[in-house]
């Protein structure tokens, strides 16, 4: 087992520097010149721009300016940006707290939204409130997020005027205003999370209720919300559990998304400017945080799944 | 035509079929029959409301949106379809190759296809559609790259269960080469799975492919596809709302309808493995 977990973890130092090489590749090729993007509007000459390019490394071959990029990185230093002179990291520990609280409360929204309605889906199967629920589970699978972030939009700010339509204000400036503005953001991303949750805990609660231990508390005259708690709960947990984890690259996906959608200055939404500005240093930084971070909790999962069940085998994946 | 006939004793599976169908047929001549035209600008009637004459209303510069949206389903699905395809067969010949070959081999492509698969597909469609540049090919492109790998990961664990059977062996024995091996035996046997991830798979990208549109690096105009008339509503927001609404409830239809389809197919050709995207 333990050298199961070592393998695993081995396996991730190639991978994420493959990850930076592809990404390093990805950028550098984007159309465009960072040279200029730097001069700004005003644009410079011809030569201004060639000793621009020169002092930054440019002119150099990718993989000299590969292997610069990840010594450094390795150091614990991202570069700065071309276009403000902030460090890389700077800019990332900035914008985090905005993304991390957005993905707190998303996650934390879904589970309590997914969770009950997958349960009660489960014993109520083939009932009305199971339809009913399960094709707004499967309209949520189906609905692309910022569409969802727009009908919100339509409904709470540009009817009912209740919620700013975009924007973002500090918890310090105003608490008020800044749980508000955090709402839309928040729910939009929650509920996508929910559907294939609700679906999952459905299917895995129905699975659970379904095996002879339960029949056996049953029989045993066990009460009903006992034989609950006690077994099944606690066995469809994992799944659900699964459920959410394997969510987490779409979920990222959607911060992007809905940091772009409702304007949050978060991340997502300064990496994808950094992508239309030319960035390349924010691009790369947070593209590699990004990653890392799915990559180690893919990681820290199968590391759970091998305490779970030491016969999943790492090698059929 | 087994697997229509078993498609057809499913009833969600087979409507699902149907509204496909005539989605298609609306995208191809939808327009033609109703004699309207997506392209036609009109300033007298900007941002008419929905109601008669126009009943999906008009947009900034008084186009039909009823024919703007059928407009866009013929761009959407042209994407999403020729997007998957492309992920299809290239994913489907790594996955084969890597899951067939083993070895180095397999170890090398598998860590590529993690390292691809470590990103999020609206980070990596963004990005890949930036390098492109816009424009419908590109955008097909960069979706199709974006979930080569997924197909590769299916192909690669469905050619390992394939490859441990007897009639491989058998094949072995009776003298055909790999190219013949894998090509008779090895590609006819996935194709259940292949097909329902394909399903699947084209429902993804039209979401795909509406997001990086509404985040700015979609076809360019005057084509438009869903996405793209999303994002021009959205400026409209507080004055149309019915811009920002039927693009998006045509994607939705479209995604529900590739989604059950998908799950249909996977119930008639009977497959286990859990695909997903």
């Amino acid at each position: 087992m333990v050298s199961a977990i070592v393998k695993k973890i081995l396996w991730s130092i190639p991978l994420l520097l493959l990850v930076s090489m592809i990404m390093f590749g990805v950028i550098h090729m984007l159309p465009g010149n960072a040279a200029l993007v730097m001069l700004g509007d005003a644009g410079g000459s011809a030569e201004q721009v060639q000793k621009l390019e020169e002092s930054m490394g440019l002119t150099d071959p990718l993989y000299v300016q590969y292997f610069h990029w990840i010594s450094n990185f390795v150091k614990g230093d991202m570069g700065t940006s071309y276009l403000t002179s902030q460090p890389v990291a700077k800019r990332i520990v900035e914008r985090l707290p905005v993304t991390l609280e957005l993905i707190v409360c998303s996650v934390v929204l879904a589970v309590i939204i997914g969770i009950p309605i997958g349960i009660l889906c489960a014993v109520k199967r083939n009932k009305l409130v199971d339809y009913i629920m399960s094709t707004i589970a499967m309209i949520g699978v189906a609905m692309p997020q910022f569409w969802l972030g727009i009908l919100f939009v339509l409904l709470f700010s540009v009817d009912l005027g209740w919620l700013p339509a975009s924007g973002y204000v500090t918890f310090a400036t105003n608490p008020m205003r800044h749980i508000q503005s955090m709402i839309m953001p928040s729910v939009t991303l929650a509920l996508s999370l929910a559907a294939p949750i609700i679906r999952q805990t459905r299917s895995a609660m129905l699975d659970t209720l379904s095996q002879d231990y339960i029949m056996t508390a049953k029989a045993k005259g066990q009460n009903s919300v006992g034989i609950f708690v006690k077994h099944a709960l606690r066995n469809a947990l994992v799944p659900v559990i699964t459920a959410i984890t394997s969510q987490i690259n779409g979920m990222i996906g959607g911060v992007f998304v809905i940091e772009t959608l409702f304007l949050m200055p978060g991340m997502g939404k300064s990496m994808v400017d950094a992508i239309f500005q030319r960035d390349y240093p924010i691009i790369m930084g947070i593209a590699m945080v990004v990653v890392s971070c799915i990559v180690l909790i893919n990681l820290i999962t199968d590391i759970i799944y091998i305490f779970i069940d030491p016969r999943i085998s790492l090698d059929s994946k | 035509m087994d697997i229509f006939k078993k498609l057809k004793k499913r009833k969600t599976a087979f409507i699902s079929l149907i509204i496909l169908g005539i989605l298609v047929f609306l995208a191809l001549v939808g327009n033609t029959i109703l004699g309207i035209d997506p392209f036609e600008t009109n300033s007298k009637i900007r941002l008419l409301a929905p109601g008669m004459g126009h009943i999906l209303g008009t947009d900034n510069l008084g186009r039909d949106v009823l024919a703007r949206v059928i407009y866009g389903i013929r761009i959407s699905l042209a994407i999403s379809l020729v997007s998957v395809a492309f992920a299809l067969i290239v994913g489907t010949a790594i996955g084969t190759i890597s899951g067939y070959v083993g070895g180095k081999v397999d170890s090398v492509l598998v860590l590529i296809i993690e390292a691809v698969c470590a990103f999020p597909t609206v980070l990596l469609g963004l990005l890949l559609a930036t390098v492109l540049g816009s424009g419908m090919t590109n955008i097909m492109l960069a979706i199709g790259i974006s979930n080569v790998p997924y197909f590769a990961r299916l192909a690669r664990s469905m050619a390992i269960s394939i490859r441990g059977r007897e009639y491989i062996e058998s094949a072995v024995t009776t003298g055909l080469n790999h190219f013949e091996i894998i090509t008779r035996y090895v590609l006819p046997n996935m194709s259940s799975v292949i097909i329902v991830q394909t399903s699947l798979s084209a429902a993804s990208a039209l979401i795909t492919e509406s997001t990086l549109s509404f985040m700015g690096v979609g076809v360019q105009p005057p084509a438009a596809s869903l996405g793209v008339l999303l994002r021009d509503g959205y400026d409209y927001i507080s004055k149309a709302s019915w811009l920002s609404i039927f693009p998006g409830i045509a994607i939705l239809l479209t995604v529900i309808a590739l989604n059950f389809l998908g799950d249909g197919l996977r119930d008639a050709l009977d497959v286990k493995i859990r695909v997903d995207n």
